[in-house]
């Protein structure tokens, strides 16, 4: 049986827009994330590590990530574990790549980084194995990553890593690297590690299994699960089973509050406490449509929110309950008759941020001649 | 709208009450403070207001002390002549609006509020606390300059609670607004928000381009690096095989040289040894041919035999060409003399007395005569004569003699020579010099030729022994042969032209220099690397920290957009309702007021868009303002302007006005004409005065007692 750890989309050195100050926090988790996947690669005992592109975020880094790559390829092949890498779309393989900058096969003995244009291989004599690389030439390419991909030896097991989206048509652009169930199934493979998409994913399954496997850390917010990494089992019939191996740490979620049943801001916060989680990244999205004298300070709810969660963001979609705030709420001789009426004018005719900004100012307004200190 | 009942459970004190109103003037009385006036006041307002189903904690303190149920309300009213019945029960949380008449309800809060506002004017408490009911307390306020008239009455237009004035909402948002823009248009030491984090955006921004130019500047040397140190792995590959090939031409060429050089070598010492061999055996030759020379072997003898022979044959030359001459020379003396007589004569002793005897008796004849001076001249002359001719006789004589001696002494010495002659040629076996001399010759040419030949040898040798050349010759062999060893097939191969060997000499010159300019540019790039502050990771910490800052500022921009417009529309909304309430305002106003004064004040003017008042004082003869009237007179004012207030903003409404004896500080007269009023409003509206006075009474509809 031939066991193999496959990752891809580490992105070493990414930029975490979105979280503030704790940007540096995650990226130090991401590191850790890394190192924790080899550790998980030795105590598994796997035959080979597979990196499906992107092991860096970018084609700049620092040193420290370079040394740390070094460290800890050279940790694997101390426990006889050969590693095989593909640029992918963010390490490209372009005249400023990092693979050009840093001679990563001489300080990494035992490392296969596949940097020729076309298919070219890796033989593993004593497991039976040959796998398989082609590095991503430019960020976007029209072109299939699995084209041409054939069988080019006569060893028992052939396994391939590529980096790109599985076609879907219409929501997959055709500059994304493109490539096709079909050819997943012609590429003669027993398994193909699959980079790109940021989670777990099985493109296909009999004759050709093929998975993606999501980052072993947070790298987006559209991550819901905390990064994994994915073992792979070829046995000797040639069947192929995969199993997900938590890494990482940290993970996303999105909630949504309907502010209509929110009577109040501790009601609010109580809501949101339940999925208190110092590991979670939460984006809150208020929606709907909230008491006209519910004024919402984001900031100062974030501030406070703060402390139960990695990270947490809140995003104001809801819109003051309007059909309350009639002009006949108030006799029309009123000052904050008035007001109402030429806000909700103003709100009518606008669109967008605009509208946005202008039932704000009717909350605050209004509450300011309710004699409400909101400010 | 007039309220017709009140029942009130366990609110308050009022454990149960149940207390009838009728349209007109309703007097609620108590004798004493704390008698339950407010609490009436407080009952009627929940019964109308409040919500039994909200979960406002504020409802709690109307629930009777220690009771277990909460309270419960009715009321009923009449309006656009229907009649109305509002139940509400606070425990239950349940209420209802039914008109009886047309059978009709309304059971939830929105449907009852509706109602409400249609037929009160109002849903809100908090308005009909402003607008209708007008307090004591507020009145005092305004009499005592705690608040102006135009405050007072803006709160109520406001439409909020009395608090709540729109001018000072529109001044609470400049003023949060100049907070936040603080410092945008002017520096300052402590600017607000969005100049703040401008600042702040502005200065990360341009770190953040200076850190991003450095790492862009880096990573270019990185990648110039990774390729001149490609290049110069070339260069000094190019280099070292150029350098190689002309040093294989050097060596080549040394070991010809040397090669050539040895083989001279070689060839002159062999030629050397050759000769030296070849000397040596002519000297052997040549001392063999001299020891064939009989009575010659001792070559030193013979030497100094040959030097003696020809010092004798010498003299004997000498002598044997000196005799004949030296004969010639005596014969020819002897002739002279034999034949020079007069030399003789004159030579003689006889002439010398002559010479004598004139000269003395010429000198001494000059003593008698002069002309014997001649004679003593010619005597002396003669004298002289005969001198000179003695002396050279004589020399002449000496000089035969001599001559005799000499040639008896050269002949003596010619039987010298050939005696010694003849001893010398005896001892070297010779019978003649002419022998000696031919076996000198021979020898001496023998000699010759050998010490010419020991002469070369000794050339040739040259301070060498022939085992130490012949040694050097071995050596010479031996380094040749090596010279030759080393001159291998690959040297051979390397040959090159000199024509080409110029050319590839100046390819390695010029591969050097492009060596040197490739190690100076990588050295370059490894201290740019080396110097560089900043990395990529400062770089995406810069930018993390930049999208933080552009949405704090983002959303100060907003919160500054959205106070703005709140501002701009709270002060459109204020102007345009206080411009529309001015005309009915001011005829109204001065329509009370001119009831409340008797006629003493019946000009009133209000600012346009503004609650701002002129009275016009036939006293002072002008207008003026109601704060610099007496302390009633701006009671009365301010009552006229609510009461004028509450007909503008309810219209045809027409809610109970609610007063708790705000009279209280009016003379009679004044109170009189008030109460007047009040009689005449009566007529158009519901009117509740809460008092513990009897003054009302004479004009009351009905009088409540509260005990």
């Amino acid at each position: 049986m031939i066991r193999l750890l496959h990752t891809a989309d580490i992105h070493l050195g990414a930029k975490f827009l979105g979280l503030g100050d704790k940007g540096i926090a995650q990226r130090e988790q991401v590191r850790a994330s890394f190192k924790k996947l080899v550790s998980l690669a030795i105590a598994e005992a796997v035959n080979v590590v597979l990196v499906a592109g992107d092991l860096f975020d970018t084609n700049q880094q620092p040193q420290r990530n370079i040394d740390l790559v070094v460290e800890q390829f050279g940790l694997l092949m101390a426990n006889n574990i050969p590693i095989c890498l593909i640029p992918g779309t963010h390490d490209c393989l372009d005249s400023g790549s990092i693979y050009r900058k840093v001679k990563f096969e001489e300080k990494c003995p035992g490392l296969t980084l596949f940097t020729s244009e076309g298919w070219t291989y890796k033989e593993f004599p004593a497991l039976g194995l040959t796998v398989y690389g082609r590095p991503n030439l430019s960020n976007r390419a029209y072109k299939s990553p699995l084209e041409g991909l054939r069988r080019l030896t006569k060893t028992p097991y052939h396994v391939a890593i590529a980096h790109g989206s599985l076609n879907i048509p219409g929501a997959i652009a055709e500059d994304d690297h493109v490539f096709t169930a079909d050819q997943i199934r012609n590429s003669q493979m027993h398994y193909i590690g699959l980079g790109h998409w940021h989670r777990p994913y099985q493109c296909s399954n009999e004759p050709v299994v093929a998975w993606y496997s999501g980052p072993p850390e947070l790298i987006s917010t559209d991550q819901r699960e905390p990064g994994s990494v994915l073992i792979v089992s070829i046995l000797d019939s040639g069947r192929v089973e995969v199993e997900t191996k938590r890494t990482g740490l940290r993970y996303c979620e999105e909630l949504e509050i309907d502010l209509s049943d929110c009577e109040g801001l501790p009601q609010l916060k109580s809501k949101i406490i339940e999925k208190a989680d110092p590991d979670l990244v939460m984006k809150v999205i208020l929606k709907r449509l909230r008491n006209e004298d519910l004024v919402l300070p984001l900031e100062e709810l974030e501030a406070e929110l703060l402390d139960h969660f990695f990270y947490i963001r809140i995003i104001d979609q809801s819109h003051p309950r309007m059909s309350k705030l009639t002009e006949d709420a108030y006799a029309d001789r009123l000052i904050i008759a008035k007001f109402i009426k030429l806000m909700r004018e103003r709100i009518e005719a606008c669109e967008g941020k605009e509208q946005e900004i202008a039932e704000e100012a009717l909350q605050y307004g209004l509450a300011l001649l309710q004699g409400k200190e909101v400010l | 709208m007039f309220l017709k009942r009140v029942r009130l459970e366990n609110f308050k004190r009022f454990k149960k009450l149940d207390r009838e109103l009728s349209p007109g003037i309703n007097v609620v009385k108590g004798p004493l403070n704390e008698i339950g006036k407010s609490t009436l006041l407080d009952g009627m307002v929940a019964a109308l207001f409040e919500n039994p189903k909200s979960t406002r904690k504020g409802l709690e303190r109307y629930t009777t002390w220690g009771s277990e149920h909460r309270c419960k309300t009715v009321i009923e009213f009449e309006a656009g002549g229907k009649r109305y019945v509002l139940k509400k029960d606070f425990d239950m949380k349940t209420m209802q609006l039914a008109n009886p008449d047309e059978g009709r309800e309304w059971n939830t809060p929105k449907e009852i509020a509706e109602r409400l506002r249609g037929l009160l004017g109002t849903d809100s408490a908090t308005l009909f606390l402003s607008t209708c009911c007008v307090r004591q307390g507020e009145v005092s306020d305004i009499s005592s300059g705690k608040k102006e008239i135009g405050e007072g009455l803006e709160g109520i237009v406001t439409g909020g609670p009395e608090e709540a004035i729109a001018s000072q909402v529109i001044e609470k948002l400049d003023r949060q607004i100049g907070v936040l823009v603080k410092g945008l248009e002017r520096l300052t030491k402590s600017p607000g928000p969005v100049a703040r984090l401008t600042q702040q955006v502005q200065k990360l921004q341009q770190e953040l381009a200076e850190v991003a130019r450095e790492v862009t500047e880096v990573e270019g040397h990185k990648l110039e690096l990774v390729e001149v140190s490609k290049e110069l792995g070339q260069v000094e590959v190019k280099l070292g095989d150029a350098e190689a090939l002309l040093e294989k031409n050097r060596r080549r060429q040394e070991i010809e040289e040397r090669i050539n050089k040895l083989e001279k070598e070689y060839e002159k010492i062999d030629r050397l040894i050759r000769d030296i061999e070849s000397l040596q055996k002519q000297i052997q030759e040549t001392e063999s041919a001299l020891q064939t020379i009989e009575g010659f072997d001792d070559f030193q003898r013979v030497l100094e035999f040959g030097n003696q022979l020809r010092e004798l044959e010498a003299k004997r030359e000498n002598i044997s060409g000196d005799i004949p001459e030296r004969k010639q020379e005596l014969e020819s003396a002897l002739e002279y003399l034999k034949r020079n007589k007069l030399l003789k004569g004159l030579a003689s002793s006889t002439s010398l007395v002559i010479g004598i005897v004139v000269s003395i008796a010429g000198f001494l004849g000059m003593l008698v005569n002069m002309a014997s001076l001649t004679a003593g001249v010619i005597g002396l002359l003669f004298l002289l004569g005969a001198m000179w001719a003695r002396d050279s006789l004589t020399r002449q004589k000496t000089r035969i003699s001599g001559l005799q001696e000499r040639i008896r002494q050269m002949e003596e010495a010619m039987r010298e020579v050939d005696e010694k002659e003849g001893a010398i040629l005896s001892q070297v076996r010779c019978a003649s010099l002419e022998e000696f001399r031919q076996k000198e010759r021979k020898q001496g040419e023998l000699v010759k030729q050998k010490e010419a030949s020991q002469n070369q040898l000794l050339g040739r040798l040259g301070g060498q022994t022939l085992d130490q050349l012949e040694q050097q010759r071995r050596e010479t062999a031996r380094m040749l042969a090596e010279e030759r060893e080393r001159f291998t097939d690959d040297l051979r191969s390397t040959k090159l032209s000199p024509e080409e060997y110029v050319r590839h000499e100046k390819e390695v010159e010029s591969l050097r220099t492009k060596k040197d300019e490739l190690r100076s540019r990588k050295l370059e790039c490894e201290v740019g690397i080396q110097k560089a502050r900043f990395n990529a990771e400062d770089q995406a910490q810069r930018e993390e920290m930049l999208d933080a800052l552009m949405r704090a500022l983002d959303r100060e921009q907003r919160r500054v957009q959205v106070y703005q417009l709140a501002r701009d529309f709270v002060s459109r909304a204020r102007a345009e309702t206080l411009l529309s309430a001015t005309d009915v305002l001011q005829t109204e106003i001065q329509r009370n007021f001119a009831v409340f004064t008797n006629g003493k004040y019946r000009k009133v003017k209000t600012i346009e868009g503004a609650l701002d008042f002129s009275i016009y004082s036939e006293e002072k003869g002008g207008w003026t303002k109601p704060e610099e009237l007496s302390g009633g007179v701006v009671d009365e004012f301010y009552l006229a302007c609510r009461l004028a207030l509450v007909r503008l903003i309810y219209g045809e409404t027409q809610p109970p006005v609610v007063l708790d004896d705000p009279f209280v500080n009016f003379d009679e007269p004044r109170l009189a004409q008030t109460l007047e009023y009040l009689s005449q409003l009566s007529k158009e509206r519901q009117i509740i005065i809460f008092t513990l006075r009897e003054v009302y009474d004479s004009i009351a509809d009905k009088v409540i007692e509260l005990t």
